[in-house]
């Protein structure tokens, strides 16, 4: 090692271990971080209260539970459910976001919330589909989170028997079904289209009508719903609101504006890729590319991802209903499936290595060899409890910092009468409800995320040790900073409400910044900690708030399966002699080495 | 026998074997012989004429699109259950196999029309699109009912009565300022010419009326439920190839050039000049062809959108794509393939090395090979499907004399663009870094020509051939033949082959649609080749009787 090498090791090593983390935190001591960790506890657990759900606006019935309302529902008219393929899954209704839009900005959340009540639409709900191999024949049925069967759509192949009923005959049993089965007085409703189809063997009619009082409408969209009949048996029921179409036509695409700003935002992202690139193969060249650790990652990705596709196996089987594969035999669906997913994981995997191999590699060689337990605790010294207090409250206070930027944006929305879209009650639970077990998928995809941003901290370690030109640093950061913006710009929506959400982006960004860059101060596993710690956190509540007691426990044994990870198994490895060595002394010759020099 | 008279008499085989195929082309494909009585350019002023005289109303305002749509399910149904011969029949009919279709638009309005022609010229679709606030004339549904079979006798070729029996009927109340009606009939075992019917499918008419005004009117063949879920079963076989393949090409193609390519680079073993070159090629082709098809892509054309905005995410998506196409695929591989190349045949040609001067003896040889490899695959290709259609139940859906080409500014430019793209980048990929790379692990050299021809060939599984193997079996016989011409005389001589046989398939759509001058560029590009081999010959004895002289 050159005298230089070493003495630039050498402070990097002084600064690792002098700096705490990259916070006031590191200078004011350790009041300051009791008191920032006290305040950011304050803010989790009043967004805990604030998200806490209750039976009508959380997820009342769980997977098992839906599936047996839905089969409940379908066998108390005579369907046999044992010889369909049945898929689960927790989702968003299709068109939702069109017509969430359309509500949201002419009625607010209020009207929103009252929409979806009457019609019984919900936003997210499980939706549970029964198919037959080599057959047209299906059945979707969505209940709503809290246990109601609010939709039911029946496919029948155009050739089965069902027998005919005239159109006012058809009439009559709807009208009948809506009042006993659904509420629906014929008084509330407006009959606005019927379509009789005389097929091979049955006649199908379709009638859609819309409620008439004012008080179920927002402003021009209409609440309406269709049921179908098919043969001499009712058998469909759809609830739908319909958006004006001169409204559609103008809003629901981009204008110039946001195709301009997502132009630039794929510029961001073409340049940070080919930044990218150009630093992988750098670290290649300089020998820094850490291939072993890359194969270990993509190991354990390919164990997570088969264990988490395992788990959210539910949902496997809703791919079958969709376009022409209930025409397939299941085992040609499953051999497409299964080719599909071995491609998939394959290339992930392969992503894992190149993002963990070059991410570890670059920062083992260029910021320090350790991961950093040594900051925890050591022999001599024991707990060092301000590391320990910063670590876990650093990625609160940035937590905290997220929060105080949503809340400044819809204060600046309320004093201009900026429309903003807001999150729905039981928003980012679909594919986490809808496994079997809910607690794991946080888990696994936070070890997903965990692999793949060891890349950016890698990207990081390059761009701080390799561009010594300040404008071209600046234009790389700028370059990653215009990248989220561009996620707005595929709504349609207001400009300003763009450039409040761009504005709001970029703070982000700018925070995710500062953050990457402060841990490159200090060690590899308070960034690992701090992003496990944010996502499992913000998992684990959104379930724990969840009135369901099997999605609630779970939220709970994931919280504290992580208090427990954190406070106690890296602990319990350390003196288990599992972890790497932590003091100077065990850390090896290279450290004697540079200390000697 | 002398390298000279080999030559002929090879040269001599691959002119027969291309006389051959176009012997057997009909039988081996089915070309269509459907009369088409309109060109693309005659159909918009046709349909023009018709909205004119329909509506009373001037589309010269408007902007207009035109686009030939073939109706795949309904050809696959009737040829199968049919055979070809009586789905020409059909097709000359009047059935509505293949359709022009133009599209007279305004950008950012609602209001717009549609019609389509069946290749004889009859009108097979009609739509006026308009606003759902705009107030027409009200009437009951029976009257809408007797206005639609009004129009469909005066404007149609159908007649709505006797065989036809209506089937559906929807009235829609939902617009603000009118009501809808919509009616469907249908008509089975209709006989149209010698006495052909359709089968189980049956005629179908729609016509939607906007109170008294139609709105919107089809005629189509309803093919059977029942079969298409047989059909789409069968088809996945096709998918399952495919999907497999692509993903090999994904995990054991691309990912080892990545890998290759960072380990060269790391070395500093890189030579990326005619990677790069040959990336360019392809780019700007498939840039120039973006451009020359927006004709094509104007028909889905979404009028919500400003026009400019439309042609720019037009534009930037194959910008993007081109990007990762070519960057990925030809200039990646490229250099990866060259490194592999040197260690597994270091005494091929290098890329810079291959492509060189027309006198020089390899160049010389890939341009003959290259050129008989082509003319013999045209001959193989033909006489495979002849003999499988014949003996082993092999379908290929027959083919239209008329393509969608014509409808871009520069027609040829399509096959040039695809004979030349297609033939740099799969060329590279799977030739000289997929057979560089299998040698090595498959040790033996035909193990790896048939491998990477295999899984370059069953990527062509989702083409409508069937039984599912047909296009894949097919492919690796020509891929393996590109695999030995690359063995033997270097990468050049594949990518001849390979652009030669697409250019040539492309010029001669362009030849039997009528549009000579454009296939007659096609055919001069095919022909390219062998004319350089004969220059390359020339001037190479020309500087050796020169250099003679000096001696």
């Amino acid at each position: 090692m050159s005298q230089q090498e070493s003495s630039q090791h050498t402070d990097r090593s002084e600064n690792a271990k002098s700096s705490v983390f990259f916070l006031w935190t590191m200078s004011w001591g350790k009041i300051i971080s009791v008191i920032a960790l006290i305040i950011a506890m304050g803010g989790i657990v009043w967004t805990g209260v604030q998200a806490t759900r209750t039976e009508d606006t959380g997820i009342s019935v769980n997977l098992s539970e839906a599936k047996t309302i839905a089969e409940k529902y379908l066998s108390d008219r005579g369907v046999d459910t044992s010889v369909f393929v049945r898929g689960v899954a927790f989702r968003q209704q299709p068109g939702f976001m069109t017509k969430a839009k359309y509500i949201a900005w002419f009625g607010g959340q209020e009207d929103f919330t009252n929409a979806f009540d009457k019609t019984g639409w919900e936003q997210e709900a499980w939706t549970i589909q029964y198919s037959k191999e080599e057959s047209q024949r299906a059945i979707n049925v969505t209940v709503s989170p809290q246990g109601d069967v609010v939709k039911v759509d029946q496919q029948y192949p155009e050739a089965a028997e069902g027998g005919n009923l005239s159109k006012e005959k058809a009439r009559e049993k709807v009208l009948s079904y809506l009042e006993s089965e659904r509420g629906i007085s014929s008084g509330q409703i407006t009959e606005e289209r019927v379509e009789t189809t005389e097929r091979e063997n049955r006649t199908d009619h379709i009638f859609t009508y819309h409620f008439t009082e004012e008080d179920w409408n927002v402003k021009d969209a209409n609440l309406g719903f269709t049921v179908e009949v098919e043969g001499q048996t009712v058998n469909g029921f759809s609830p739908f609101i319909k958006t004006p179409e001169a409204w559609n036509r103008e809003h629901l695409t981009p204008n110039g504006w946001q195709i301009g700003g997502a132009g630039l935002s794929l510029l961001g992202i073409l340049v940070a890729l080919g930044v990218g690139v150009w630093f992988v193969l750098s670290g290649l060249r300089s020998g820094e590319f850490d291939s072993r650790a890359g194969k270990w990652a993509a190991v354990l990705y390919v164990a997570v991802d088969v264990l988490s596709t395992l788990n959210a196996f539910p949902q496997f089987w809703l791919g079958f209903a969709s376009g022409a594969n209930t025409s397939l035999s299941l085992n040609m669906f499953i051999g497409i499936a299964v080719v599909g997913q071995i491609i998939r994981i394959g290339f992930l995997a392969f992503l894992m290595f190149v993002a963990v191999g070059f991410g570890l590699g670059v920062w083992k060689s260029r910021i320090s060899p350790r991961f950093g337990f040594s900051q925890l605790y050591s022999a001599d010294r024991g707990w060092n409890i301000q590391t320990v207090l910063a670590w876990l409250g650093v990625p609160l206070v940035i937590g905290g910092l997220e929060m105080a930027n949503g809340q400044a944006m819809q204060y600046i929305a309320d004093k201009w009468s900026i429309f903003m879209p807001f999150d729905t009650d039981t928003s980012l639970l679909s594919g986490v409800v809808d496994t079997y077990v809910p607690a794991i998928a946080p888990v696994l995809s936070v070890i997903g995320l965990v692999l793949s941003l060891i890349f950016t901290l890698g990207f990081a370690v390059m761009l701080k040790t390799t561009v010594r030109r300040w404008w071209i640093a600046i234009l790389i950061l700028g370059a990653l900073v215009a990248v989220p913006g561009g996620t707005f710009l595929s709504f349609a929506f207001p400009l300003e409400t763009v450039g409040l959400l761009i504005a709001s982006s970029v703070f982000s960004a700018v925070i995710a910044l500062i953050w990457i860059f402060g841990v490159l101060r200090t060690h590899l596993l308070a960034y690992v900690i701090g992003i496990a710690e944010l996502i499992l956190l913000q998992g684990g509540l959104n379930l724990l708030v969840q009135p369901d007691t099997w999605l609630s426990g779970n939220g709970g044994v994931l919280l504290i399966v992580l208090a427990v990870l954190v406070g106690l198994g890296v602990p319990f490895l350390y003196q288990r002699g599992m972890l790497p060595p932590q003091t100077e002394e065990e850390a090896g010759p290279k450290d004697e080495e540079v200390s000697s020099e | 026998m002398s390298s000279r008279v080999v030559t002929i008499v090879v040269t001599l085989l691959a002119i027969g074997s291309l006389i051959a195929a176009s012997q057997w082309r009909d039988s081996a494909f089915g070309i269509y012989n459907v009369d088409f009585d309109v060109s693309h350019s005659q159909v918009k002023e046709q349909a023009k004429q018709f909205v004119e005289i329909n509506r009373d109303s001037s589309v010269s305002e408007y902007r207009s699109a035109a686009k030939l749509k073939s109706r795949s399910q309904v050809q696959a149904y009737l040829e199968r259950t049919l055979g070809k011969e009586k789905t020409g029949v059909l097709a000359n009919a009047g059935v509505p196999i293949w359709e022009y279709a133009v599209r007279f638009y305004q950008p950012q309005q609602k209001e717009e029309y549609q019609v389509r022609y069946t290749p004889g010229g009859e009108i097979a679709g009609f739509e006026h699109r308009i606003p759902e606030e705009r107030d027409v004339s009200s009437v009951s549904q029976n009257q809408a009912k007797e206005q639609a079979k009004i129009f469909v006798e005066n404007q149609t070729p159908h007649t709505i009565s006797g065989q036809w029996e209506q089937i559906s009927s929807e009235t829609d109340d939902s617009l603000p300022s009118r009501t809808d009606y919509t009616f469907v009939w249908e008509r089975d075992n209709k006989k149209f010419g010698n006495g052909v019917t359709l089968a189980s499918a049956s005629e179908r008419i729609r016509v939607t009326m906007q109170e008294e005004q139609v709105g919107a009117y089809r005629y189509f063949v309803h093919v059977p439920e029942a079969w298409t879920t047989q059909f789409e079963n069968q088809r996945g076989k096709n998918r399952i190839a495919n999907t497999t393949a692509r993903g090999i090409v994904l995990i054991l193609f691309i990912i080892p050039a990545i890998i290759i390519f960072g380990r060269g680079y790391v070395r500093d073993t890189i030579r990326s000049k005619w990677p790069l070159i040959l990336g360019g090629i392809s780019a700007g082709i498939i840039s120039l062809q973006g451009i020359n098809s927006l004709p094509l892509v104007l028909f889905q054309y979404p009028t919500e959108q400003a026009l400019g905005i439309f042609i720019a995410i037009v534009l930037v998506g194959a910008l993007v794509g081109l990007l990762f196409q070519v960057g990925l695929l030809t200039v990646l591989t490229g250099i990866a393939g060259d490194i592999q190349q040197k260690i597994s045949y270091p005494r091929l040609p290098s890329l810079q090395e291959s492509f060189s001067w027309i006198h020089k003896a390899h160049v010389r040889n890939a341009l003959w090979a290259g050129s008989v490899v082509f003319a013999f695959e045209i001959g193989f290709v033909t006489l495979y499907y002849a003999l499988g259609s014949e003996y082993a139940n092999f379908w290929t859906p027959g083919r239209i004399a008329t393509t969608d080409a014509v409808g871009t500014y520069v027609p040829v430019l399509g096959a040039l663009a695809t004979g030349i793209t297609a033939g740099i980048s799969e060329e590279v990929v799977f030739r000289l870094f997929g057979i560089s790379l299998y040698k090595r692990f498959l040790r033996y050299t035909i193990l790896a020509v048939v491998f990477t021809a295999a899984v370059w060939a069953f990527g062509h599984a989702f083409y409508p051939q069937m039984p599912w193997y047909v296009r894949g079996v097919e492919l690796t016989v020509v891929g393996s033949a590109w695999g030995w011409l690359y063995l033997r005389y270097g990468l050049l001589a594949s990518v001849i082959s390979h652009a030669m046989v697409n250019t040539f398939l492309g010029a001669f759509a362009l030849w039997v649609t009528g549009a000579t001058l454009n296939a007659v560029i096609g055919f001069a590009f095919v022909a390219l080749p062998f004319v350089l081999w004969i220059i390359g010959g020339i001037w190479y004895r020309n500087q050796n009787s020169s250099e003679s002289v000096k001696v």
